[in-house]
């Protein structure tokens, strides 16, 4: 008993953290997107490595339990074991631990971080695998009961549904891995760029002898993107005081550009949210085939297959059971709806003339054990 | 009958329980309680011996003897059943003006109260018989479900060819309301068929204890039965006429055995073949047609081996569509 309610709870418990980590996985792009503060951003990164360690934990857990009862294979290829551990460690180890030691150390940029785990996390963002192995935690919901009670209908649903879903994701994952390799528009167009503007200025201001800094700030002011200009005489243009700068600045929302006469804070926070804005999309991508195969295929294949797999089943196995199937016309000529029009025609009028032929009898379900049991209830 | 002011409240108590539990036993929950008696009784006439070892022991009713506990509980059982299952007949029979019947007569007007009170007591008296009141499940399924309301008052909408076969008779309108009436007494006299021969005459009609349907089934000798039923019947029932009780005992009938004429009987045969077996279907699938629709499909391809009017099978089939019944 105690155990059934502890299964219970954790099928129930499951599906719910799931949805939880696809709402996570949506809001932490929105908020890059809408350049939520760098407090709220981080408490979001930690909640994704939470997260993962969950389903990291649900994979070990099941592993165990599959092979204790020597299944672990069975587990990993028919029980969606590869979903389980595709959307977790690999997710948690590429990504969420050394995005974790960064946070606990506030190092350097990301882009340039030299130490091998560092290079690999940021080729794992490159191509998206973070938002796209933690969106395929939708496949898992397919299994939920809740939704169908018929164990055909979740099946096959969830056969379709990760087929189209996976599809999408390996799709997204190569074209963000040839467009990001291969993208002008990144970061180190955009130091190089500023690089470039600054030799300019420089070369501008000495030719016709203008002064350096009203020439960078009349021809920059309006550069949205500029944060700061450090002067080498010590002298600096803000328009951000300190205190906004720290709030909405993280390491790696900004590059610094150095030249002869000064040097730029320039933010990168526009690619960043274009990037985020496209991970919203992708994200939305590989959720609408999974939440459409699972309401709505799912809800077509219960009512035009599997229900009447069941009405079949049930009119075979019970005497009382004699309910015909209702036949569409633009079904009839399938195989499974020409069975039941031989179930309407010529089993069911078989079956009820054989039990009209039967007499009533002297017959009953009652068993003498069951009767038994009314002493044992009594006391 | 057993008196109950002989037993203690705690025996009849504990009787209560009992008749109570075996009706929460699963496999007699999901019957009607009417089924349900017989299958409780068919348990209690197969184990009688043991039973009566079982009732003795203190869990069960040990200051009883077990004959005593037996009857206590076929008491028990027939007061569930009967609280159950008469309700809407005894509501028909207080509630509905049956003078029209006079109009058939020709003996004379019959007071409606008196006919209403005897029609009364006549389908108590077949319900109190056993082996009657397990026929009558499908006469107390018609009344729960309302299904002679619904199919003519949907008949004498259509005006179709069952409307035009069972309104011949000319001494009443063809009314719905009073249509409705005059069939639900027949279905209610229907099962007076299975009421055993002996029963109804003294005098020894040859083979003795049986009943029409039986004698229909063994011997040719049906016509002296039916005869000496009807006969009974009128006797027992002032204010019903002759032709409503032929009608009535000729219901059990297939068509090939009936006139052109019998049409309320040949309709009544549908209604009672149709309820016989009726269940509220357990957790249908949404692909399932309805159950009265299923069972008038499935009649349409045994409508020759069961005796079925087969226009009158379309007839009801299309009305059971058209209203998703």
């Amino acid at each position: 008993m105690n155990l059934v309610i502890k299964r219970k709870i954790f099928q129930s418990i499951i599906p719910a953290v799931i949805i939880l980590s696809l709402l996570h996985n949506f809001i932490n792009e929105y908020a890059v997107f809408a350049m939520w503060s760098i407090a709220s951003i981080t408490a979001l990164l930690c909640a994704g490595v939470v997260f993962d360690l969950i389903f990291a934990v649900e994979f070990i857990v099941k592993s165990i339990k599959a092979a204790g009862r020597k299944e672990f294979l069975i587990y990993i290829k028919h029980k969606k074991g590869w979903i389980d551990i595709l959307s977790s460690f690999p997710v948690l180890i590429l990504y969420s631990v050394p995005l974790f030691c960064l946070l606990l150390k506030n190092s350097a940029e990301i882009g340039t971080l030299s130490p091998l785990p560092f290079e690999i996390m940021s080729v794992v963002i490159t191509i998206r695998m973070p938002l796209i192995l933690r969106s395929i935690r939708v496949v898992k919901l397919f299994g939920i009961k809740a939704l169908h009670n018929s164990e055909m209908t979740r099946h096959h649903s969830s056969a379709a549904g990760t087929v189209a879903v996976i599809t999408a994701a390996v799709v997204i994952m190569l074209w963000s891995g040839i467009t990001g390799f291969s993208d002008p528009e990144g970061i180190k167009k955009r130091s190089s760029d500023y690089s470039r503007l600054l030799v300019e200025l420089e070369s501008a201001a000495t030719l016709n002898n203008l002064d350096f800094r009203d020439l960078c700030e009349n021809i920059l002011i309006s550069d949205h993107r500029l944060i700061r200009i450090n002067y080498n005489n010590g002298k600096r243009y803000e328009k951000l005081s300190e205190s906004e700068f720290s709030k909405y600045y993280n390491s790696g929302d900004y590059i610094k550009v150095s030249g002869e006469l000064c040097s730029l804070t320039i933010s990168v926070k526009d690619l960043k949210k274009e990037n985020a804005r496209l991970n919203m999309m992708f994200f939305l991508v590989l959720l609408g085939p999974g939440v459409a195969f699972m309401l709505l295929y799912s809800r077509h294949f219960s009512i035009t297959v599997s229900d009447v797999a069941g009405a079949l089943n049930s009119g075979f196995r019970k005497r009382d059971y004699n309910l015909m199937i209702k036949i569409r016309n633009e079904y009839k000529e399938e195989e499974l709806y020409r069975l039941a029009q031989f179930y309407n025609d010529v089993y069911l009028p078989a079956k009820l003339r054989k039990r009209d032929f039967e007499k009533e009898g002297s017959g009953t379900p009652i068993t003498m054990d069951a009767v038994k049991q009314f002493d044992e209830n009594g006391s | 009958m057993v008196q109950a002011r002989r037993y203690s409240k705690s025996e009849l108590h504990g009787i209560k329980e009992f008749a109570g539990y075996l009706f929460e036993i699963p496999s007699i929950k999901k019957e009607p309680l009417l089924i349900g008696e017989r299958l409780i009784i068919n348990f209690i006439e197969k184990n009688k011996q043991e039973l009566s070892v079982i009732f003795t022991t203190p869990g069960f009713f040990p200051d009883l003897a077990p004959a005593e506990a037996v009857e206590l509980i076929l008491d028990d059982i027939y007061n569930r059943v009967y609280a159950s299952s008469l309700q809407p007949i005894n509501s028909f029979i207080d509630n509905t003006n049956l003078s029209f019947f006079d109009r058939f007569s020709e003996t004379g007007v019959v007071d409606d109260m008196h006919r209403r009170r005897k029609l009364h007591d006549f389908v108590l008296t077949l319900f109190k018989d056993r082996d009657v009141r397990y026929r009558m499940y499908p006469v107390i399924a018609i009344f729960r479900y309302n299904a002679v309301d619904r199919y003519i008052s949907e008949i004498f909408n259509r005006r179709e060819y069952i409307y035009k076969e069972i309104t011949r008779f000319e001494r009443i309108n063809p009314d719905a309301d009073l249509y409705i009436s005059l069939i639900k007494v027949i279905i209610l006299l229907t099962s007076v068929v299975y009421y055993k021969t002996d029963k109804i005459s003294e005098e020894a009609v040859p083979p003795g204890s049986v009943t029409i349907p039986d004698a229909a089934a063994g011997m040719g000798c049906v016509n002296v039965y039916t005869d000496e039923l009807i006969r009974y019947l009128t006797s027992k029932l002032p204010g019903i006429p002759a032709v409503i009780i032929r009608l009535a005992v000729k219901s059990h009938l297939p068509v090939d055995k009936l006139d052109e004429g019998d049409s309320l009987a040949k309709l009544v045969y549908i209604f009672c073949s149709m309820f016989q077996y009726y269940r509220d279907a357990e957790k249908p699938y949404r692909v399932n047609e309805p159950t009265e629709k299923s069972w008038l499909g499935i009649a349409k391809h045994n409508s020759g081996y069961a005796g079925y009017d087969r226009d009158m099978i379309d007839s009801l089939y299309l009305i059971a569509e058209d209203n998703n019944w």
